[in-house]
């Protein structure tokens, strides 16, 4: 997978590069709006990531041109300027989502694989299975070593969320919006504490331990032995 | 230039003043023309009159034309130089002429009964009567004619120069008039230049300086009260920014402080791999919280410039409340509280705001509630608004502690700064966002309870 960083901030710059290279991703990084509307147009990227205010052109010509040019590939911009007016603007012009800064690099990983999913066929079985656990979603029954588990309609759907997008590290805003359609940064530790009676009800009589809490990036299920 | 100085009012004013003083002044000057005019002439007729009726009594003492009667009639004339007097008995034939030459030929040969005569000879101007009578108690019946005339070139004379000084008083007085009228414009303005050096002199390090009203001049007076007001304004607007800017900093500083001293602490010496994750983790909770105060502060600064009051709907507060429960569901099983809704209503609002506003109400309810205890909300719905309380219960709060309860940043406990990573900001984004719907919100507390009533005025809601 091959992503296109747009980024003038030196800073920002090499961590994103470096948290994407880490992540798996190959990384190209360029700092001023004419490099990066080049490299958008020559080079195939599977995901293109972009400041919005850069050196030379800006972002919201990249994205233009991009499009111009009938290249599809998703596109996420990063803005500081939390205005709805931007965000309906580079939406328009063909971005496929947005972050404001600062965001939560966790938050960016989980945004990039959801976008690079988004082309794909969507596995929409009615049961999931990871490890013992058995996911059925048009009974709505939860089954661990054959055992049934009770779920409130909430417990289950931040259940299917998690075995849906296994693997990838869940922030607690993005569960927040997924599950209660909470779309701001809840002053609470909700997410905590529902996820905390979720895990007392699916994980602590039994091994593996699914539901992994990564400290300050959020939630991820994941089997051990996979890791 | 010219612009600038008709744009003065001072200088309208005084031409208007002066010219509306002009015309009266002209007005007047011509009725006291006419009024002396007048008055001569009627003096003269009087005296013409006279002399005429006197002239008669003569002619009837001598009803010949003799001797006596050239001298009566003669000495009739003494002391009366301008005037001139023709007697002719019968008509035409001339029995007495004061002075020949001076009666013009074209009055006896027209003569008018009834009206004044008008004549100049040798630049002399005279204004004359004639007077014909038939004797009808005398034998001979003789008619007469009497020709009296007086010289009125005096008179003209003193006219004219009265008619140039009436003129020079009136451009002099206009004159006067229009300084006058300047200068007491430019006076009476004077309060108006008092309330700009004022204005001039406020800045931001001296809003408390205040206009006089007392003294001020009754048009001008709502005009400084309203600057007054809105100096008002302004300084409480400024204090407030001012207030909010520390208690910004203060916020700011202390997650800025933990990050420093972790930092140094942490790289004193070397320590192991876990150790510096630790102080990185801990580093990230920090950040996460400062994030949060900027992205609340950004709100809050929206939401009161008035911004972003977009899609409003239609909103059950019944659907609302229970989609917010199931969110809070999981906290308030931790304490082991129970939501109760009573009632219904709906209101007109923009559905993500709303559910900010009434998150932070329930999250704090659960947070300052008493374990065990049960949280009612209670919707009513009349015609011209909807209301509805959020009630938990909790310790008393006492009422300057709830007078300040929706200030940034204010805590009712000062221990306990920062109690559940809140960022001290949500009651006043609550605040903002119902003041933005038009809707207001009042926090009351007593025997153990605390509530807050939101009501929304109904106007914005589609029937």
């Amino acid at each position: 997978m091959r992503i296109l960083l747009v980024e003038d901030e030196q800073k920002t710059g090499d961590y994103l590069k470096q948290g994407l290279s880490e992540a798996g991703y190959i990384t190209d990084w360029v700092t001023d709006g004419l490099t990066g509307k080049q490299y958008a147009l020559s080079e195939d990227y599977d995901v293109i990531i972009l400041d919005v205010m850069l050196p030379g052109v800006d972002g919201w010509h990249i994205i233009e041109a991009v499009r111009k040019n009938g290249k599809t590939m998703p596109i996420l911009f990063l803005t500081a300027r939390d205005q709805i007016e931007d965000r309906v603007k580079g939406l328009e012009l063909g971005a496929d989502d947005y972050l404001v800064k600062p965001f939560a690099f966790a938050e960016l990983l989980a945004r990039i694989k959801s976008l690079l999913r988004r082309g794909q066929q969507r596995e929409d079985s009615n049961l999931i299975i990871i490890a013992n656990l058995e996911l059925d979603i048009r009974k709505r029954r939860v089954t661990r070593e054959g055992q049934r588990i009770d779920l409130t309609a909430k417990e289950f759907a931040l259940m299917e969320l998690f075995m849906r997008r296994r693997g990838e590290i869940l922030p607690r805003a993005l569960i927040a919006s997924q599950v209660w359609d909470m779309n701001f940064d809840s002053d609470t530790n909700v997410v905590e504490v529902a996820i905390k009676r979720l895990r007392n009800k699916i994980d602590s009589n039994f091994t593996p331990k699914l539901i992994q809490n990564i400290r300050g990036m959020g939630y991820v299920l994941e089997v051990e032995d996979e890791a | 230039m010219r612009r600038k100085l008709f744009n003065a009012i001072s200088f309208r004013i005084a031409i208007i003043f002066s010219l509306s003083t002009v015309t009266i002044l002209i007005i007047m000057g011509f009725v006291i023309h006419l009024g002396v005019t007048q008055h001569f002439e009627s003096e003269d007729r009087v005296l013409l009159e006279g002399k005429i009726q006197l002239i008669q009594n003569l002619l009837k003492q001598h009803p010949t034309n003799s001797k006596e009667l050239n001298v009566a009639l003669k000495d009739s004339l003494i002391g009366h130089d301008n005037l001139i007097v023709q007697v002719e008995r019968p008509v035409n034939q001339i029995v007495f002429n004061s002075a020949q030459m001076a009666i013009a030929p074209q009055v006896i040969a027209n003569p008018d009964l009834d009206h004044w005569i008008r004549w100049e000879v040798q630049d002399k101007n005279y204004r004359g009567l004639v007077y014909q009578n038939i004797f009808e108690d005398d034998e001979d019946a003789q008619s007469t004619q009497i020709i009296v005339a007086i010289d009125t070139s005096e008179h003209m004379l003193f006219l004219n120069e009265f008619k140039h000084q009436l003129f020079y008083i009136c451009l002099i007085a206009a004159l006067c008039l229009m300084f006058l009228g300047w200068f007491a414009v430019w006076r009476g303005l004077r309060p108006i230049k008092k309330i700009a050096k004022v204005a001039e002199s406020i800045s931001a390090q001296n809003l408390s300086e205040r206009l006089e009203v007392e003294n001020t001049p009754t048009e001008l007076k709502s005009l400084t009260i309203a600057f007054n007001e809105m100096l008002d304004r302004l300084e409480s607007a400024l204090e407030k920014l001012s207030d909010f800017s520390s208690d910004l900093a203060h916020e700011i500083r202390t997650p800025i402080n933990n990050l420093m001293t972790q930092t140094q602490v942490c790289l004193s010496r070397s320590r192991d791999i876990d150790a510096y994750k630790e102080v990185l983790f801990s580093n990230l909770e920090e950040f996460e919280h400062l994030a949060r105060i900027v992205s609340d502060m950004l709100f809050l600064a929206k939401a009161e410039n008035g911004l972003n009051l977009k899609n409003l709907q239609t909103i059950h507060l019944y659907e609302e409340f229970n989609t917010l429960f199931e969110f809070y569901d999981a906290l308030a099983a931790e304490k082991n509280m129970m939501f109760h809704l009573f009632g219904s209503g709906k209101v007109n609002a923009n559905i993500a705001m709303l559910r900010r506003a009434l998150s932070n109400l329930i999250s704090n309810a659960i947070k300052y509630g008493k374990p065990n205890s049960v949280i009612q909300i209670k919707c009513q719905q009349t015609d011209d608004h909807t209301s509805f309380s959020i009630e938990n219960e909790g310790p008393t709060l006492s009422p300057e502690q709830l007078s300040r309860l929706f200030d940034r940043f204010y805590r009712t406990d000062a221990s306990r700064q920062r109690v559940e990573d809140g960022t001290g900001l949500g009651l006043a984004i609550t605040k903002s966002i119902l003041t933005l719907h038009g809707a207001t919100i009042q926090a009351e507390s007593r025997d153990g309870l605390v509530i807050f009533t939101i009501i929304f005025k109904n106007e914005y809601l589609p029937t």
